[in-house]
């Protein structure tokens, strides 16, 4: 894969600055996403599970809390 | 019913027009207004459905016409980032073939039905939000393979469950 063409025209952040917000930015959106996925799993798990739109839920708090971990682990080999 | 002439339609179409500034943004190396077009297509993405609640116009196929929007535009960002060469391309492959499946689905799953009806699957909402990070990591150069290729893994586990629900299990439709 060959570098991308990345200006150094135009810029709204250094490109450090820029790092450092996508960095804090997928953390804490990530860490967000971990605390609602939570409650929404538990919430869930508490309902009856044999309807199928409870399980769908309880699937997608488990997709919800994966992708979270997936955030935070990237934010951390991200960091500049 | 609610006309599909509406505002939350309206919004949802305005989302491409953020495609054509983010080609020439990726194309003139502005990585970040790149970055800016994305967002924007996020947060009206958020709001289509706020606005949709607030005017009471929330119709079968707005449900429709906004998946369909995303799967259109996060797909164009990723295509436009690998064929600029500014994300790799094997796991964007796998992204986009597993997009159109589950599109294919969708339809399969609304013939089933009889009529317009939006499966509503919890997991793909989270892919989808997690779609649009990932043009972001791509135009920021952000960890871009790990973000990908686990983002592959994702989708692939959320369509072969989605299917399954789809095609296989009794229909549900309250739930859609």
């Amino acid at each position: 894969m060959t570098a991308p063409n990345l200006s150094s025209e135009h810029l709204i952040l250094s490109h450090r600055g820029m790092q450092y917000f996508v960095t804090y930015l997928t953390g804490i959106v990530a860490a967000y996403w971990v605390v609602i996925d939570s409650v929404r799993l538990r919430r869930a798990l508490r309902s009856d599970r044999e309807q199928g739109a409870v399980r769908d839920q309880i699937f997608g708090s488990i997709v919800g809390l994966v992708i979270g971990a997936i955030g935070i682990i990237g934010s951390y080999l991200g960091s500049p | 019913m609610a006309s599909n002439v509406n505002p939350a339609n309206a919004v949802t179409a305005s989302r491409f027009l953020t495609l054509p500034p983010f080609v020439w943004c990726v194309a003139n190396g502005w990585y970040q207004w790149a970055a800016a077009c994305i967002i924007v297509c996020g947060l009206l993405d958020l709001v289509d459905g706020a606005v949709a609640r607030i005017f009471d116009c929330i119709t079968p196929f707005g449900a429709v016409f906004d998946a369909l929007a995303d799967g259109i535009c996060y797909g164009f960002f990723l295509l436009i980032l690998v064929l600029y060469a500014w994300v790799p391309w094997p796991p964007v492959v796998v992204i986009l073939l597993l997009g159109v499946l589950n599109i294919g689905l969708r339809a399969k799953y609304a013939r089933r039905a009889g009529q317009t009806v939006n499966y509503r699957s919890f997991a793909m909402e989270r892919c989808v939000a997690y779609a649009a990070y990932l043009g972001g990591f791509g135009v920021t150069a952000y960890e871009v393979r790990y973000f990908y290729w686990a983002f592959a893994i994702i989708m692939a586990v959320t369509v072969a469950h989605d299917a399954k629900r789809m095609l296989v299990d009794p229909l549900e439709l309250e739930a859609a």
